[in-house]
């Protein structure tokens, strides 16, 4: 180190001594700019500023990028959550769509099966009514026959008695010997 | 007025003035709805006598002396000396499409106040079952509309199934659901126009029942719009023991005219305990000698000659059917006593019903594990066979884990799984009465239960879950039930259809 | 007819029915000689033998007897002529029993035992009438 400064004040000194009638070396002498801590002071300035751009600027810019990084990272991510949230929005859009018209559909369903449910009550409605009727009809039909079949009863045994009564008085004692004489014959034959 | 005269006048005309031959016998005692009868020598054994007022009996004992004969009706007017004549002939009883719809009492008589009966054919009630060569095999599914019967004990046309359990168990109401569900099957069927289809016809035989109940049951069967295809043949309490022990083999002699006419007809006794009591009265009175528990010995063939009349026919002999549906009550659940026993041998399987089931709640309270069909499942439909096939296993497998349910916490999840599965079946089968579910709604809920999808619902709500999948599949999914029906198998393609209406009902479904 | 349970007893019934008959038929002397032989027997079981004889004795004499009821008149030749042919016809012969009945109206009405033929004009009517 001491020989890199022997170094740059000889070479400031030659500098000094040649440029004494420079502008510029009169001008270092009038502002009493020391040659040799004014390179002594560049050295240092350049030994910190690279000790500053080794151990400081190098990690802030590496920090300041991680933190770039992150914050495009993050926008991305976040225009990336805006498309998904915009398809989402689409496709809940498509399902209430769809929701509606299946509720549609469904409405139309329950009316179609009320409409059938009123018609075929109307129907049954008609149906029983007939039914009724036919019913009705059936039970004075059946009652007739009940009444034909009983007058038919009463009648034929009036007629049977009066019959009996009729032939016991009017049957001769000698058609009634014929009738006893021929029934023997028949039970013989029997 | 004077078509009546004229009907008297041809009466008249073709009186048969031919000398009759009679044979008479008197009357030595009466009693009990029993006659002893002196001569009748030429009475034939179950022959038609015939007592004053157009009384009617039968001749049981053919002594030395004296014939033996239970009167039916009436026998307040009878007395000792009245002259008795046999009429040559068997008891018939009338038999038809007429009598359907009609309350007939044991001899036939109409008891509705519907006028008379027009019938063109009369059948002795007793009657020698058809033989081996004229029967065929049961292939034909005889739909009782309640759920845990028709997946694990089926019945099918010409088979005998037993119904057997204390009172107050639901036996009749098992038979009036299945007559109500046949009831409306023949009205799908025939509204179908489907040349293929055959109706099922019901007779219900009730003996020794009350009147009140005989006349609850006419009505329910009335609301339901089930008479016009029943005819029910009633031998109330009141009835003297020989109505009562002839009105099943009436019931069955009009059933075997429907088997006869190549038609199918599905006959309930309700029930036989009280027919084989009448019958043990009347052989005690007719001085038959007693057996175990005082029943005499025949009282076996009492019931087997009545139940081998119920047969299906092969199509040389018409193709008809006669299925039987017989009711047993038991005392305190004794299924080994005599007449149940008796029954049980005769029987093509039985449906044990136990109060102590019917009082948990499970209605109908079938112990399955009691119950057995020996048709089984060639009496099922495919698509029922399908689905039903592994849950008689799984309700016993149940059973038998049951005992552990209480350790809930410490079972392995194999067997938590069987027992969780094990109950929702149990919920799963419980129905209210008069409420049978068709073929095709049983297919759908019994394969939604063997595919998971009522694992997730709790236990006490499995029986709305049940409910809402049945009204989903009866709108929704109406189309999958019409290809069920009439498919009458599980394809796959029904399969995937019902798969997908069950899931779509299941998105719907919220748990309380 | 009474049942008798003894073996024996039920053959000493047989036996007395069978020395009461002539040609088939009760005969009231045979009948009377029977009953003598017996009355003497001082068991248990006679009234029972007696009661069980009487009830064979009456079944037999309605099993044997020809009863004839008609209306009107009849020839005692015809009714003979009848029995004849009956007695012929049944191969055993009969006890006429004939009176007339004029609630028949016309004919007649024949039974032997429990068989009846009726070919009279009141049966023709009840017959009509049910």
């Amino acid at each position: 180190m001491k020989i890199w400064f022997q170094i740059a004040a000889d070479t400031v000194g030659a500098a000094t001594d040649a440029a004494s009638t420079n502008p510029i070396s009169r001008l270092l002498i009038n502002f009493h700019v020391d040659t040799e801590r004014f390179v002594a002071q560049v050295l240092a300035i350049l030994i910190v500023f690279v000790a500053l751009w080794l151990f400081a600027s190098k990690p802030i810019l590496k920090t300041m990028d991680e933190r770039r990084k992150k914050i495009s990272d993050g926008l991305e991510y976040a225009e990336e959550m805006k498309q998904k949230l915009a398809e989402a929005e689409k496709r809940q859009a498509e399902i209430m769509k769809e929701a509606a018209l299946e509720a549609k559909r469904i409405s139309e369903d329950a009316q179609a099966k009320a409409r059938e449910l009123v018609d075929r009550s109307a129907a049954e409605t008609a149906r029983r009514n007939e039914e009724m009727v036919a019913r009705t009809r059936e039970a004075l039909e059946l009652e007739r026959k009940q009444m034909v079949s009983e007058v038919r009863e009463q009648v034929s045994r009036l007629v049977a008695i009066t019959s009996s009564k009729v032939l016991q008085r009017e049957l001769s004692a000698e058609e009634k010997t014929r009738f006893a004489n021929a029934s023997l014959k028949e039970i013989a034959q029997q | 007025m004077s078509s009546i005269i004229e009907t008297i006048e041809n009466e008249i005309r073709n009186l048969e003035t031919a000398v009759r031959k009679e044979n008479i016998g008197h009357i030595l005692s009466i009693a009990d709805g029993v006659a002893r009868i002196d001569g009748l020598s030429d009475v034939m054994y179950n022959e038609m006598i015939e007592f004053p007022g157009g009384i009617i009996g039968q001749a049981l004992n053919l002594n030395e002396g004296e014939v033996g004969s239970v009167v039916f009706g009436d026998i307040s007017s009878l007395k000792e000396g009245d002259e008795v004549k046999t009429t040559g002939r068997l008891f018939s009883v009338p038999v038809g499409m007429c009598l359907l719809g009609r309350v007939v009492d044991a001899l036939g008589n109409p008891i509705d106040g519907k006028g008379p009966i027009e019938a063109k054919e009369f059948y002795p009630v007793e009657k020698i079952a058809p033989g081996i060569i004229p029967r065929r095999s049961v292939n034909q599914p005889v739909q009782t509309g309640i759920m845990s019967i028709d997946s694990m004990i089926p019945i099918g046309r010409g088979q005998r199934e037993l119904i057997i359990g204390d009172r107050a168990t639901g036996k009749t109401t098992i038979a009036i659901d299945t007559i109500i569900n046949q009831a409306r099957i023949n009205d799908e069927g025939i509204a179908s126009g489907d040349p293929e289809f055959r109706p099922l016809y019901s007779i219900y035989v009730a003996v020794g029942q009350k009147n009140a109940n005989v006349a609850r049951t006419i009505r329910t069967l009335e609301q339901a719009d089930a008479m016009k295809y029943t005819i029910i043949v009633s031998a109330p309490a009141a009835d003297n023991p020989a109505n009562q022990y002839i009105a099943p083999f009436s019931g069955a002699a009009m059933g075997e005219w429907f088997m006869a006419e190549g038609k199918d007809a599905l006959i309930v006794y309700d029930d036989l305990s009280k027919q084989a009591v009448a019958y043990r009265q009347i052989s005690l009175i007719l001085k038959r000698p007693a057996g175990r528990e005082a029943f005499p010995g025949d009282v076996f063939y009492l019931h087997s000659r009545l139940l081998e009349r119920a047969a299906r026919l092969n199509q040389e002999n018409g193709g008809g059917s006669l299925t039987a549906l017989p009711i047993i009550e038991t005392q305190a659940g004794d299924i080994s006593a005599y007449i149940p026993t008796n029954v049980i041998s005769i029987t093509d399987g039985q449906i044990f019903l136990e109060t102590d089931l019917f009082n948990q709640g499970i209605r109908p309270a079938i112990a399955v594990g009691l119950s057995v069909s020996r048709v089984g499942s060639s009496a099922q439909t495919k698509a029922l066979k399908k689905v039903a096939g592994q849950i008689k296993l799984q309700l016993a497998q149940f059973r038998e884990l049951a005992a552990f349910a209480q350790f809930g916490s410490d079972l392995d999840p194999k067997t938590k799984a069987q027992l969780d599965r094990g109950s929702r079946i149990v919920e799963l089968f419980k129905q209210p009465a008069l409420k049978p579910f068709s073929m095709e709604v049983e297919v759908g809920i019994v394969w939604a239960m063997q595919n998971d999808f009522f694992d997730d619902i709790p236990l006490d709500q499995i029986t709305r879950a049940k409910l809402s999948l049945q009204d989903h599949l009866q709108g929704r999914g109406s189309s999958v039930l019409d290809s069920i029906k009439k498919k009458k198998e599980l394809t796959d393609e029904i399969a995937a259809a019902l798969r997908k209406t069950v899931e779509e009902w299941k998105q719907t479904w919220t748990n309380d | 007819m009474l049942k008798i349970k003894d073996r024996r007893q039920r053959m000493l019934v047989k036996r007395m029915v069978e020395l009461s008959l002539k040609d088939g038929i009760p005969d009231p002397e045979r009948v009377e000689a029977v009953l003598a032989a017996v009355r003497n027997q001082t068991s248990r079981s006679h009234r029972i033998i007696l009661k069980s004889y009487l009830g064979a004795i009456r079944s037999l004499i309605r099993e044997s007897t020809l009863e004839v009821v008609y209306a009107g008149e009849l020839d005692p030749q015809a009714i003979d002529s009848f029995l004849k042919s009956m007695e012929t016809r049944m191969n055993r012969n009969l006890i006429l029993d004939s009176r007339e009945d004029s609630s028949l109206i016309a004919g007649s009405r024949v039974t032997i035992g429990d068989h009846v033929w009726d070919a009279s004009l009141r049966g023709l009517v009840a017959r009509l009438i049910n």
